[in-house]
């Protein structure tokens, strides 16, 4: 029996393909994009226990529908935009147009939590990025960051980060959002609380509106960015008052 | 994010159908009081002057644009200059009525406001209307120094909500952002954009089943501990209503969602009746337009 031939896996995005000759690129994402990654992502609700709460959410169906919903009117055109916009800013050495965008994406997020979230898990992926990898591509930024310039969101950084890695943009889109859904889906697995297949079938059926929402969000200009999702505000001021809380935000 | 000049504006030349409301005013200290002088102004914006309804120091200027609503085309654009140490007050006189743009074009409602050092801004507009196949631009943009002090609001319906059968989230193409910078930094940006049938159709969702969707901004560097748990109280109760209150810094912020106008209306007055005392330093009052 002759040599097998290798298993080539590609996904195909906007614009770039992934495949295994390239193994560090994507053996970065899936570990930085993983929920074991240091950045305390798995903690925040962004107002969703506010709704589990209350009861609004209360089976899979309900949460499966405010998941996606979350996803499309607010997660892809507010950070999985910043996360394309990052990246193109970092491949173009633009420091000052990184702090510009960090602070839109800190402004447009209108609740004191859910805008803590996106800084402290940025922060903490700022300082494992850098750690785990021996990174310094984004010193000039953990400076401006250091110095307060700008907070330091997620969205930002990751972007910033799978450049330097030399990830295409639309992978690091679709690493960012899959990342943001498989850890907001973990919260309402904890709290509904959900079977882990129920969990993984959310994520699973999600696969389109993930690789639509990278399409979207890699297309958006940047006086497009914003959110829809007023109600979900709403939840996430009151999550400050809730009683009994497990997440942070 | 280039912001706009404190300069007085005029018409965009490439602006070439429809009405161009204009208003160009800057409020300054004089005779122990602040004045606000009209620079320059087209039609439908009409000048009507100003009154002291507190009776101390701050004008109260109701903005009146006689055009009766937005065709296809039309555009408005408020733009104001505090003065340093000045305060004063704008609302309008009616909401901001779009109707249907058959042609694609859209219409636009501009409000730039410049808040000099330890100046006063109360921004207290009526809601914007879009009615079915509307499209409307809306950008209200408010530069603070960090020593300025603001509280304002904004109301979206989601359209003539009680018209025949009901005309709800029935207009083309709704973009409203509402900005705050404060210092040069950009500090809250409520920014919808509902471009696509898919969007618009979602808000009913998004809104938890609400028609009108309002914000308060209030913002004073020196602004009470705990206000917000104050704001919370006040807002809590109201009839119809999902609010929320957070607070970040020194700027306090508020979402409302009513199903009936007054419900909002009567939470936002709440929320400056908790925040009056701590931004302005004297009570709430109903504002009168007549």
């Amino acid at each position: 029996m002759g040599p097998t031939a290798p298993t080539i896996i590609t996904i195909t995005t906007t614009n770039t393909c992934m495949t295994t000759d390239a193994p560090d690129r994507l053996l970065y994402l899936l570990q930085v994009a993983n929920a074991s990654f240091p950045t305390g992502a798995f903690n925040h609700s962004y107002g969703f226990e506010t709704w589990i709460d209350s009861g609004a959410l209360d089976d899979a169906a309900s949460f499966e529908s405010a998941c996606r919903d979350w996803l499309r009117y607010a997660a892809v055109p507010t950070d999985g935009a910043a996360v394309a916009h990052a990246h193109r800013r970092a491949a173009a050495g633009d420091l000052d147009g990184l702090v510009d965008l960090d602070h839109i994406v800190g402004a447009l997020k209108l609740s004191r939590e859910t805008r803590e979230a996106s800084f402290k898990t940025g922060r903490a992926l700022l300082g494992a990025y850098r750690d785990v990898f021996s990174a310094e591509s984004l010193a000039p930024f953990a400076e401006a960051v250091r110095d307060g310039r700008c907070e330091g969101h997620q969205a930002v950084i990751f972007g910033a980060a799978a450049e330097a890695q030399g990830i295409g943009v639309a992978d690091s889109v679709l690493a960012f959002l899959h990342a943001a859904l498989s850890n907001l889906v973990s919260v309402g697995a904890r709290l509904i609380p959900l079977g882990q297949i129920e969990s993984q079938r959310i994520v699973r059926e999600a696969w389109p509106l993930l690789t639509r929402g990278t399409d979207d969000a890699c297309a958006m200009e940047l006086d497009a960015l914003g959110s829809a999702t007023a109600g979900l505000d709403v939840a996430s001021m009151r999550h400050e008052r809730l009683h009994t809380r497990l997440c942070m935000s | 994010m280039t912001e706009p000049s404190s300069a007085p504006v005029q018409p965009d030349p490439e602006w070439i159908v429809g009405k161009y409301a204009l208003m160009n005013v800057r409020a300054s200290s004089r005779l122990g009081r602040t004045e606000i002088d009209p620079l320059c102004w087209r039609i439908p914006f009409q000048w009507q002057g100003y009154h002291y309804q507190d009776h101390d120091d701050q004008p109260f200027m109701l903005l009146v644009n006689s055009g009766g609503g937005f065709v296809e085309g039309d555009v408005s654009h408020f733009h104001g200059v505090l003065e340093p140490g000045t305060r004063a007050l704008f609302t309008t006189t009616a909401s901001s009525k779009f109707y249907k743009c058959p042609g694609g074009a859209v219409s636009r409602e501009i409000v730039d406001l410049h808040v000099g050092a330890d100046a006063l801004l109360e921004f207290c507009p009526d809601e914007a209307i879009p009615f079915a196949r509307s499209r409307v631009h809306r950008l209200n943009r408010i530069v603070l120094e960090p020593s300025s002090r603001l509280f304002a609001t904004d109301m979206v319906s989601a359209g003539r909500v009680h018209y025949g059968d009901g005309e709800v989230f029935r207009f083309h193409h709704l973009v409203s952002e509402f900005r705050i910078v404060i210092g040069g930094r950009l500090v809250a940006l409520d920014r919808l954009l509902a471009t696509a049938p898919e969007t618009i159709a979602a808000l009913q969702r998004l809104w938890l089943g609400r028609l009108h969707m309002a914000m308060a901004f209030g913002y004073a560097p020196d602004l009470t501990p705990d206000v917000e748990d104050d704001v919370h109280e006040a807002i809590t109760g109201v009839d119809g209503t999902e609010p929320g209150v957070t607070r970040i810094g020194n700027l306090v912020i508020v979402r409302i969602l009513s199903h009936e106008t007054w419900q909002a209306h009567e939470a936002l007055f709440n929320a400056w009746t908790a925040l009056r005392p701590a931004i302005a330093g004297k009570n709430a009052r109903p504002i009168l337009k007549c």
